[in-house]
């Protein structure tokens, strides 16, 4: 098995006359929790939605380099198809106005599944890879608004794992989320990185200390510091890093 | 007294009069006619120079009328509004486009009557037809159908369609299948109001379907229909004095109509608004 999960080469993003990402050339480890950290308005979000092409959705939004997904260019797929590799969590809880079954079946059925067992099963698996399964299971016609954020934040992650990707990109996903829920979470990103790549953007340091095999450290656009996070917080190689950890700024 | 409390007085007479007075108006409207209302007058067809019988043909014609123009507007005006809002980017040529809907709404319906004579009954060869009257009925009530769900789409939240598009679905799946939903019942409201405002209307259909007085109903989109505010239109202007056709009776059939349609509208609204509560 491949180890390279998205193989990164001088990319460039630029909104409008904004350099957004300037040159950021890495290699993200598959089946690993890599968290991106960086004082706001550092290009963390942006580099995010790169990786499943979300930005494209901006008009002024363009791009120059290349990801490689499994050796594959993004860049130029179809992002339909690439969207189906890499899932999405959203900052704010943002299941769909339907049912809870209707939220998870409604990437598979848009990717053409029709089977009603099927379907079942992939409800069934999902909410379960999402630890949701035993709160919602006697109630899965019930609509998804009616549960806690924290429910629904889970709710979400088991949506995006429904179509089973590779990738599942976490945008600050618990800071919208009480303690307790954030925890819940937290947990659940471990389990995940066995079977899945997650990359998490987040505001709080703690969180990615905890919970991430490797470190990505962005400041104005520049990916200043790229290494497993043990090795990050014992010996930061760039000042700036260790500035940032030390809460100098953030 | 302070000036603060003589405003709100003045405030308060100023609008309880208003209320009062429509609500006086339409009940004294309604209870007038009342005595007039039957099972004999809904469903039997006018004699004696329509100074007896009932209204049964201005009932079916009212139907036929706004199912046509429905039909029209409904397709038309939601796909309008999904480019709007979904497709289009936001450009002068968009503001413009939504800028001319919005005057086009405040054209007075005579003009679309006229609109509709020249282009349906004239120009396509429809006649003084259901379909020609219809079809201008249609086409009035099209700027409000857009600018409704227009607002109706934009009011769905960005990220249900950013969830949809990071599952993997394209933008059509996205708008059909999570936008459209969402706003389903908001959209309903404007087509419930759109119903109330174009069944009362007269001009537009005067010139383009409008029957007078037939014997039978319309076989097809092609005849002419009665309705119920031309056959009120026709009771109240063209009768002498002397003459006096049941006028009442319809005025009060097509109040409690319309008053029921907006009162519909009332409750939904309560119930969204509830909705938005949770």
């Amino acid at each position: 098995m491949e180890d390279t999960i998205f193989a990164i080469d001088k990319l460039n993003v630029f909104y409008g006359e904004k350099h957004a990402l300037k040159d950021v050339t890495c290699k993200i480890s598959r089946r690993k929790v890599t968290a991106v950290v960086g004082p706001s308005g550092c290009g963390k979000s942006t580099f995010l939605r790169t990786l499943n092409r979300m930005n494209d959705l901006i008009a002024s939004y363009r791009h120059t380099g290349s990801i490689k997904l499994l050796g594959k260019e993004t860049l130029t797929l179809d992002p339909v198809t690439l969207r189906k590799q890499v899932g999405m969590v959203f900052q704010k809880p943002n299941p769909f106005p339907k049912s809870i079954q209707d939220n998870v079946t409604y990437g598979p059925r848009v990717h053409g599944v029709k089977n009603r067992q099927r379907l079942k099963e992939i409800t069934e698996r999902s909410l379960k890879q999402a630890a949701l399964w035993d709160e919602v299971k006697d109630e899965l016609k019930k609509n998804a608004l009616n549960l806690s954020g924290g429910q629904q934040q889970r709710l979400c992650i088991a949506r995006a794992l429904s179509v089973e990707p590779e990738v599942l990109l976490l945008d600050e996903p618990t800071s919208a989320l009480d303690p307790i829920a954030t925890q819940k979470i937290e947990k659940l990103i471990e389990e995940l990185s066995e079977r899945y790549t997650i990359i998490i953007v987040t505001h709080n340091l703690q969180q990615a200390l905890r919970i991430s095999d490797y470190l990505m450290f962005f400041y104005v656009g520049e990916l200043v510091e790229f290494d497993a996070t043990e090795k990050i917080t014992t010996n930061p190689s760039d000042p700036r890093t260790s500035d940032y950890l030390r809460g100098i700024f953030s | 007294m302070n000036v603060d409390a003589i405003v709100k007085i003045i405030f308060a007479i100023v609008s309880y009069a208003l209320i009062g007075l429509i609500l006086a108006l339409i009940g004294f409207l309604i209870i007038n006619g009342l005595d007039d209302i039957s099972w004999e007058f809904l469903t039997t067809f006018p004699s004696n120079s329509m100074t007896e019988g009932g209204v049964w043909p201005a009932i079916v014609g009212t139907v036929y009328f706004v199912t046509v123009a429905l039909l029209f507007s409904i397709p038309v005006g939601i796909l309008a509004a999904i480019y709007l809002s979904e497709y289009s980017k936001d450009t002068a040529f968009r503001r413009l486009i939504l800028a001319a809907n919005n005057i086009l709404s405040g054209i007075p319906s005579v003009v679309f009557g006229l609109f509709g004579l020249s282009l349906f009954s004239i120009t396509f060869g429809f006649g003084t037809s259901v379909l020609a009257g219809g079809l201008t009925l249609g086409i009035m009530s099209l700027p409000y159908i857009i600018s409704n769900t227009h607002e109706s789409l934009i009011a769905v939240p960005e990220s249900y369609r950013e969830a949809s598009l990071a599952l993997g679905a394209n933008k059509a799946e996205t708008t059909f299948r999570i936008v459209l939903p969402a706003s389903f019942s908001r959209i309903l409201t404007g087509v419930i109001i759109a119903t109330g405002r174009i069944i009362g209307e007269t001009a537009p259909i005067l010139f383009t379907g409008a029957a007078f007085y037939i014997t039978r109903n319309p076989a097809g989109p092609f005849e002419p229909a009665m309705a119920l505010p031309t056959h009120i239109f026709v009771l109240s202007a063209v009768y002498p004095d002397n003459v006096t056709p049941k006028l009442e009776g319809s005025i009060s059939l097509l109040l409690i109509i319309v008053v029921v349609l907006f009162l519909l509208v009332a409750i939904r609204r309560k119930k969204e608004m509830k909705k938005l509560e949770v």
